[in-house]
């Protein structure tokens, strides 16, 4: 059985990037196809391992990145799939099933990450810290055009790049913005920015994707349209109009909340972190809700002696996945709180004074 | 099992060629259609198995043809069945339902029916040839309609030439093995 080991430092949980204290990640995925191979679902087995291979080859080359890892997800334990889905780097699809499928992933970084066999031949995704799109663009661009110089993609003039699903056609790109947004939740305007978004054919979702609630105020904004609409065109969308203005709404929210209703945010921020410390069970929505609540602290420099790199972690490690496999063992939900509870409790440890 | 028109084996490429309006239809096995000159378009699929293909060459009658099946020539994927699980089966499949999908397009993408960005660099430089094939097809129909035969010919040739430069790559994979190709560029297929 393959393993996936994931590696300690990872790009996007470091904080380091531009307006972090309302956006987390940026993330920029292309779907392509191999010209002259059938999409995903009309593919024989056959059709899937000649995939395999020829993304293999063209995958791990320094070139692409250095460091690609491999991880052929058919052979992989269902706990490790999981894990991958927890760090954004494999959909909960492609998690599923055992037909030849892949992803290679840069190491130690984790910031590259291509799905082979997803719905469409390859998914390529970059993912970086806090607001960064541009800089995702240009490195998931040159990517592309490295990848293209092995592989022949799908491609019609009328209609771009070829895709299984027709909602995806044409650039076949597809921009994520990952927002910390409890001033907004808490100011009861969050429909403020889904109006907003929609206004703009913009999609908000929550932090795992398609049909997932938004849990931990954590809100993906992401664009709908490929045909028609440039790369570059969107790239300036999101980056000069819609997320600037809805990281300016967060931020108004945040202050109107300190000046108006100090009271009320300092006992939100002050008893999540209180349960965070003391709790013996812990629900993975609930350690969301509250990780949120510091987090909003944190930027509001409330609290002082947790970093913000701390919470993004105790996020991941508050997963299932990742805290069966922190644990070192698989463990049913019951198991789990107590085990997420404590974790976090050692995690937020107050830091002592000398000696004690 | 259609035989080939030269030999008795099964003939796994069939033609339809046009000529002055007349329809001339032609069977034949790999070895003679090989011999013949005519370009067959294979596909991966079938565990490697070799699919046959409707082959029609130089009318240009494909893209009619296959816009009013309802079916991809491909991948055989039928339009309910895309309507189900709104996954196509491959990349002929945006030809065969050009005409139903762009309504749909349109829907989904804000109006957009025609792609704006990135070219991929060879593919791109391809379907620049692929276009002036596309019309120069279109032209030679129009021709044979209205009875213009001399024009026709003149078409052709000129289609013939486009045809005959060489590729760029290696578009046939007798193994069986999936490599890729452009089928964009494989002579005959009218796309
Ligand atoms: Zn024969
Ligand atoms: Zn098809």
């Amino acid at each position: 059985m393959e393993q996936y080991q994931p590696p300690d430092r990872t790009s996007w949980l470091t904080h380091d990037g531009s307006d972090t204290d309302v956006v987390v990640t940026s993330r920029v995925r292309l779907a392509r196809n191999v010209a002259g191979i059938p999409f995903v679902s009309r593919c024989v087995p056959t059709d899937l391992r000649g995939v395999m291979e020829l993304a293999e080859q063209s995958l791990l080359r320094e070139s692409i990145a250095p460091g690609m890892t491999w991880v052929p997800l058919h052979q992989l334990s269902q706990l490790d799939r999981q894990v991958l889905v927890e760090r954004h780097l494999i959909s909960g699809q492609h998690a599923k099933g055992e037909l030849p499928r892949a992803v290679a992933i840069s190491n130690p970084d984790e910031s590259l990450s291509v799905m082979v066999n997803e719905e469409d031949h390859l998914r390529i995704q970059i993912i970086r810290p806090g607001l960064a799109l541009q800089d995702a663009f240009k490195r998931i661009d040159a990517v592309d055009d490295d990848i293209e110089s092995r592989i022949d993609y799908a491609y019609h003039p009328q209609f771009g790049y070829l895709t299984a699903c027709p909602t995806n056609v044409g650039t076949g790109i597809r921009l994520s913005v990952m927002l910390h947004l409890p001033g907004l939740k808490l100011a009861n305007e969050i429909e403020k920015v889904r109006r907003a978004a929609q206004a703009m054919s913009l999609a908000v979702r929550g932090i795992y994707g398609e049909g997932s609630e938004a849990s931990g105020d954590m809100y993906q904004i992401s664009n709908q349209t490929t045909l028609g609409k440039s790369e570059h065109d969107l790239l300036d969308q999101f980056e000069n109009q819609i997320i600037p203005q809805v990281i300016e709404y967060e931020r108004v929210a945040r202050r109107s909340l300190l000046e108006k209703r100090r009271v009320f945010l300092e006992d939100h921020v002050y008893r999540a972190l209180g349960v965070l410390r003391n709790a013996r069970l812990l629900k993975a929505d609930e350690a969301l809700a509250l990780i949120s609540h510091v987090r909003l602290g944190v930027a509001l420099g409330l609290i002082e002696d947790v970093p913000v790199r701390t919470l993004n972690e105790l996020i991941l490690v508050s997963q299932p996945g990742h805290l069966q496999r922190t644990i070192g063992r698989e463990m049913d939900q019951a198991e789990r709180r107590i085990q997420r509870a404590s974790l976090v409790r050692e995690r937020l440890a107050p830091a002592r004074p000398n000696g004690a | 099992m259609p035989k080939c028109d030269m030999c008795d084996n099964e003939a796994t490429v069939h033609e339809v060629i046009v000529r002055n309006g007349q329809r001339i239809e032609r069977h034949l096995c790999e070895d003679h259609a090989k011999e013949a000159g005519v370009f067959t378009s294979q596909s991966f699929s079938a565990a490697g198995q070799v699919v046959k293909k409707v082959v029609m060459s130089q009318s240009g009658l494909a893209e009619q043809a296959q816009s009013s099946r309802s079916s991809c020539p491909d991948c055989g994927l039928s339009f309910a069945e895309f309507r189900q699980d709104g996954l196509l089966g491959c990349a002929k499949c945006y030809q065969a339902f050009a005409d139903k999908l762009v309504s749909l397009l349109r829907r989904a993408h804000d109006g957009g029916d025609h792609h704006v960005g990135k070219v991929p660099k060879r593919a791109g430089t391809c379907f620049a040839k692929q276009e002036r094939l596309t019309a120069l097809r279109k032209q030679l129909k129009e021709c044979v309609d209205l009875e213009q035969y001399e024009k026709a010919a003149s078409i052709r040739d000129e289609i013939a030439e486009i045809e005959s430069a060489p590729a760029e790559r290696l578009h046939r994979s007798d193994s069986g093995e999936p490599a890729p190709s452009h089928r964009s560029s494989e002579e005959g297929e009218g796309d």
